[in-house]
């Protein structure tokens, strides 16, 4: 299958950037706000693998959705697009077509956390 | 929440169930200066709108619990909280729900993620929408409060949030019908200019008798004046309340008025007070372009014509039997006459108010 999501960003500068500014250049805050991504995404991958086991679309869903949400607030473009992809698929009820995609949102996931480390250590764009 | 269009932040509810978006958009409405709730999913925010007061709430869609349409259809369905604006938080690609929030009473849409700019506008517009609100609610109050005592414009509002248009009601109450005795000979004697002054002067004195004792004033007609009590919104001592209204008119007010009278160099006045008892239909008359409050019902004529009957006696102020029953006892009274009203077929019984 051909791979649509390998050129895609780990963190956009550009929404970074947007985020620096949504709130108003408060580091502190933006610290407090990619520490509870770094807190909750590992427990939003573990539903999804948990709902890809026993194939609960409602949960995948869910757990899809937000963490595309916040893949894409902080400009993963890659964690995102797998996500959306992954959350289709439940929506139409069809989860097992895209339990191929799990396995790389967990990579996709392990770039993004490393990238949002250094932000946390203070490298902001 | 003060009423001002200048001001420019507010209290806005954030409703998601992402902790990371909450707290972005925390962080930029708090550092624009806003207060800012919080809440986890669609229950939470119906409690926290039922115990703080919240200009504008951002709701996302997809939440666990209760989500933001059913959210959405809640807040509008609720009288205490419909009119607060609601704008939805949702990914573009979702915009099928946007549209349908949108038709269910939705302001607006922020589209995630969130641009800086575009929240800003959003709750700006929301904030406006709120404020524009609130004054005409403040317009409607002070409206109202020309005719009704102040509890009750503040009953009636929250009833009915702030719509101007009261239904109607069918309510037991007590009716009060004053005159001045020959005012027709004093107007024909007097320049326009007095009489309009004179009448005025009466008015705001017999119009505060009224409304410190819990009445409404539904109209004023020439020299006479109509108000009700226990109507719009049903009270159980509303005879009492007629009485002690009737008394102060009689006995604070009108001495005092015809005290300004005697110094302007015109004679002093007289008046008759009428009162009954029973079931009152009131509610607002009209067209579109003027609506009128107004009170109606077979207990209105008997204390209209209870009010012509002082014209016959001694006694300034006559009640009805019906009226009588409902005081507390603490009105001496005394029996005057047993009368024939038109369109009544047993008789009607009148007492007056003994003099004290």
């Amino acid at each position: 299958m051909l791979d649509g999501t390998a050129g895609l960003p780990t963190l956009d500068p550009d929404a970074v950037r947007a985020l620096v500014q949504l709130v108003g250049d408060d580091r502190q805050a933006l610290g407090e706000i990619v520490d509870a991504f770094l807190e909750d995404a590992p427990q939003q991958l573990a539903e999804l693998r948990l709902a890809a086991a026993e194939n609960d679309d409602a949960l995948a869903r869910r757990a899809a959705h937000t963490l595309k949400a916040n893949g894409r607030t902080f400009g993963a473009g890659r964690l995102a697009s797998l996500c959306e992809e992954i959350e289709t698929a439940a929506r139409a009820g069809d989860l097992a077509s895209a339990r191929g995609r799990i396995d790389e949102v967990d990579e996709a996931w392990a770039e993004v956390e490393d990238e949002l480390t250094a932000l946390r250590e203070g490298e902001w764009p | 929440m003060a009423v001002s269009t200048e001001e420019e932040t507010g209290s806005i509810l954030v409703v998601d169930d992402d902790r990371v978006n909450r707290m972005l958009l925390s962080s930029a409405l708090t550092s624009a200066g806003h207060d800012v709730l919080n809440a986890e999913n669609g229950r939470q925010a119906l409690d926290v709108l039922r115990t703080n007061p919240v200009d504008v709430v951002l709701l996302d869609i997809v939440m666990p619990e209760l989500d933001g349409i059913e959210t959405l259809e809640q807040i509008r369905s609720d009288p205490a909280l419909r009119e607060v604006p609601v704008i939805m938080i949702s990914a573009l690609d979702d915009y099928d729900s946007v549209v349908h929030c949108i038709a269910l009473g939705a302001e607006d849409y922020l589209p995630k993620p969130f641009d800086s700019v575009l929240l800003h506008a959003r709750i700006k517009a929301g904030l406006n929408k709120r404020r524009l609100h609130e004054l005409e609610r403040s317009r409607v109050h002070d409206v109202f409060a020309r005719f009704l005592p102040e509890p009750i414009v503040d009953e009636v509002l929250k009833r009915h949030d702030g719509d101007i248009r009261l239904g109607g009601v069918r309510l037991i109450g007590t009716a009060l019908f004053s005159d001045i005795r020959g005012f027709t000979t004093f107007a024909e004697s007097t320049s326009p200019d007095k009489v309009i002054e004179v009448l005025n002067r009466f008015f705001g004195e017999m119009t505060a008798a009224v409304l410190d004792n819990g009445g409404t004033i539904v109209s004023y007609m020439g020299d006479g004046m109509f108000a009700i009590f226990g109507a719009p919104i049903e009270c159980s001592d509303h005879a009492s309340q007629a009485v002690a209204a009737a008394r102060e008119m009689l006995y604070e007010r009108l001495p005092r008025f015809n005290e300004w009278l005697e110094a302007s160099g015109l004679d002093a006045f007289k008046m008759g007070i009428g009162l009954s008892s029973g079931p009152i239909m009131s509610g607002n008359i009209g067209s579109e372009r003027r609506l009128e409050y107004t009170a109606v019902g077979d207990t209105v004529n008997t204390a209209s014509r209870i009010e012509a009957h002082t014209k016959n006696g001694a006694h300034t102020v006559l009640l009805s039997e019906e009226t009588r029953e409902l005081l507390d006892g603490h009105d001496e009274l005394v029996f005057v006459d047993e009368i024939k009203l038109r369109g009544r077929t047993a008789p009607t019984r009148l007492w007056g108010l003994a003099t004290t």
